[in-house]
């Protein structure tokens, strides 16, 4: 059987399983509170099982492993924010949740005020979170389906959006729930049985698959390459290539363009080591996304041509095969030397190019801090940057609509706090083998330079075709569990706050179930869209954005209302909405984003790539002085 | 606002305020101590066991505060069985 075809096989196995749970459950959900919160009644272990298949979504099992392969320990910080973020959902938020809502965020925050604005203002937020964080969902469901299924990623996508869509709309949180027990339990199965394969195999000098690109450095004295009429000769081509420019000027760390306007090749300048000659070394390099989108729809990343495959070690420890312990496997990575990889963003003749440059890292760098932050070379910036990202993971969990909706699931206040020990071993549990993971991705030869999404699927392929097609599944059960429950909070928000609450439809079970799904249908319509749009940035990245809005728009509110005096209806809505906007705001101004719409990352207003030191403070800010003038 | 026991409260607090302060460490140790965690102690890196001795507390006060609060709900037989949408 192909590759492609076993893939399929599998996943229409587990969307068949998948679909039976949720027409099986769907009979039984008759009225809201089935549909939106499965009747209050589900047993704590459940509900935390269905916390970790809710929240180990894309961004974790693909994002984290991804920036693991690509930057070592700088990938593991992700994780840690991810998890302290239950400590402040555990301590803060869950039981007087419980207390203060029925079946949304947006409950909680307009118990005390039953206000129209208020109303209004949290369910969109809750929209614009959710349609927000479905879009790493969509991302890393489309990295999966391009190079699996052979079909475009917006296909894939769309496919899985239908599914979803069934799904929420036949059963509500009961088949939610259950989708995501299913598939947190096969996660963590799948990773811990793939964690043990890597420890068995152990380091391999040579990757099953060989890298693609030769990493030769050509040696060049910097006199000799200035001095041949502007063009550069290199060892082994017949003729001379014409320099173009070089960037920023004749320096080490410059970038030589050399070669036809059409297919540039990039040269980066760099000193020998005790030598008083500079070398070029060939690069991989690839016009950036934007360039190459068409119409309304981009070109998927993984077609194309020629993307080369990369990831091994230079120098080996000895009796670095397996089969290896967890604390052997550190010690061997560590004795290493391996072959990573720079990316740097040149702009040539008014196209932006993403030029990939080898370096040699040892293994005792890689897990160290700094590979991703640059804290050295970048200085307060990168430092600020950084805390920014933990304070918004820290502070983010507390806040995400789809997340604290599932402490309505359960009937006791110590259901909820056992459900919350459940989902932290089930995550702590997964995010240690999300490191070893990665770690291996890194040196496996099945690296892809240009989505890091893909670390742990390629990686898996380094075992075989079975594993890999068993892996893929699990991938796509983990985005569509994480999928179905921001549709279902979505939903939720639409049916329940805005037409229920909010207009004061006089709507009845019936029609709020109608009106669920229908907000269902819509949302994932939506979502398929964005998520085609961003296709190939890496989805914890785009987590870690989701995390900072919803930190600044909830957070301040949330726990002004639980836990503070004096809070006015005024405070919350000028702390949700200047939280909230500016957060959004300072996003677009990031130098990521700036970068996508085509400018330099230099010319960014915002200096950071995340806001929450900024726009966490200005909602906590608003809350008090709003709360205080209008008291 | 919601009834909460005055000793179930402090210890909500020391236990947030705690934990955000190593939190805090943490992220200072990781932006500022790039040197001092490429040190290895049997071959492990101080970066990993400063992540898994950060798992370990993390796991340490969801259980703590957990026992502590089934501990005091059980002494004052106060119901558990809070009802939704009191608010």
């Amino acid at each position: 059987m192909e590759q492609a075809e076993l893939t399929v096989a599998l996943f229409l196995g587990l969307l068949v399983l998948v679909l039976a749970i949720s027409f099986y459950l769907g009979r039984r959900t008759h009225t809201a509170a089935g549909y939106f919160v499965a009747g209050g009644q589900l047993h704590w272990a459940v509900n935390g099982l269905a916390f970790v298949g809710d929240y180990l979504s894309a961004a974790s099992f693909l994002g984290i492993c991804g920036i693991v392969a690509q930057a070592g320990f700088d990938g593991i910080v992700y994780p840690v924010g991810f998890l302290a973020g239950w400590v402040v959902a555990l301590l803060l938020v869950a039981e007087p949740l419980r207390r203060w809502g029925r079946f949304t965020l947006t409950d909680a925050l307009d118990a005390a005020f039953d206000s129209a604005a208020v109303r209004l203002s949290a369910a969109l937020f809750t929209l614009i979170l959710c349609l927000l964080y479905l879009v790493p969902q969509m991302v890393g469901l489309a990295a999966l389906v391009t190079p699996l299924l052979g079909v475009p990623g917006y296909q894939g996508v769309m496919l899985v959006g239908i599914v979803v869509t069934i799904i929420v709309a036949t059963a509500g949180m009961r088949s939610t729930t259950y989708v995501q027990v299913v598939k947190g339990a096969l996660l963590l199965l799948v990773s811990l049985l793939l964690t043990l394969a890597v420890w068995q195999r152990g380091f391999l000098q040579q990757p099953p698959t060989p890298t693609a690109f030769p990493a030769q450095k050509q040696g060049l004295p910097l006199k000799q390459a200035r001095h041949v009429a502007g063009a550069l000769h290199v060892k082994g081509q017949q003729q001379a290539v014409p320099i173009k420019t070089v960037l920023p000027g004749w320096q080490p760390g410059a970038l030589v363009v050399a070669g036809s306007s059409e297919t540039p090749q990039f040269w980066y300048v760099e000193k020998a080591a005790g030598a008083d000659s500079w070398w070029l070394q060939a690069t991989y390099a690839a016009l950036a996304r934007h360039e190459e989108q068409q119409g309304w729809l981009p070109k998927p990343v993984l077609e194309s041509p020629g993307v080369p495959l990369t990831g091994r070690f230079l120098k080996l420890p000895p009796e670095a095969k397996g089969p290896l312990g967890p604390l052997s496997f550190i010690q061997k990575f560590q004795g290493s030397e391996i072959e990573v990889w720079q990316e740097i963003v040149p702009t040539v003749e008014g196209r932006r190019y993403r030029v990939f440059v080898p370096r040699q890292r040892s293994g005792v760098q890689m897990l160290a801090p700094g590979q991703r932050f640059g804290f050295v070379e970048g200085g307060w910036a990168s430092r600020l940057n950084f805390f920014s990202l933990m304070l918004a993971l820290v502070l983010g969990t507390a806040s995400l609509p789809h997340v604290l909706i599932r402490y309505y699931t359960v009937p006791t206040r110590s259901a909820a706090r056992k459900s919350t020990l459940v989902a932290l071993v089930g995550m702590a549990a997964f995010y240690v083998l999300a490191f070893y993971l990665g770690l291996a991705a890194m040196t496996s030869g099945n690296l892809n330079l240009l989505d890091s999404n893909m670390a742990v699927p390629l990686l898996a392929r380094s075992f075989g075709l079975l594993p890999f097609a068993i892996l893929t599944a699990v991938a796509f059960a983990t985005v569509l569990g994480t999928v179905s429950g921001l549709v279902m909070a979505a939903s939720g928000a639409v049916a329940h706050d805005i037409m229920d609450r909010l207009l004061g439809l006089p709507v009845g079970e019936q029609q709020k179930l109608i009106c669920g799904r229908l907000a269902a249908i819509v949302i994932g319509c939506v979502a398929i869209y964005l998520g085609v749009v961003f296709e190939g940035v890496n989805v914890s990245f785009l987590a870690s954005w989701v995390f900072a809005v919803a930190a600044s728009a909830y957070l301040p509110s949330l726990v002004g209302l639980f836990w503070g005096t004096g809070v006015t209806r005024q405070g919350v809505l000028a702390s949700m909405w200047l939280g909230g906007i500016s957060a959004m705001v300072l996003i677009m101004l990031s130098p990521p984003m700036v970068t996508r719409w085509g400018f330099e990352a230099a010319a960014a207003p915002f200096p950071l790539a995340h806001p929450a030191i900024v726009s966490l403070p200005l909602s906590a800010l608003a809350l008090v002085l709003g709360s205080r003038f209008t008291r | 606002m919601p009834r909460v026991h005055n000793a179930q409260a402090r210890l909500r607090v020391w236990l947030l305020c705690g934990y955000l302060f190593f939190y805090g460490v943490f992220c200072g140790v990781v932006a500022w101590g790039g040197t001092l965690l490429q040190q290895a102690v049997n071959g492990v890196p101080w970066g990993l066991l400063l992540c898994g001795a950060w798992l370990l507390l993390t796991l340490l006060t969801g259980f703590i505060y957990h026992a502590v609060c089934g501990f005091w709900e059980r002494r004052q037989e106060a119901p558990s069985e809070d009802t939704h949408g009191a608010g």
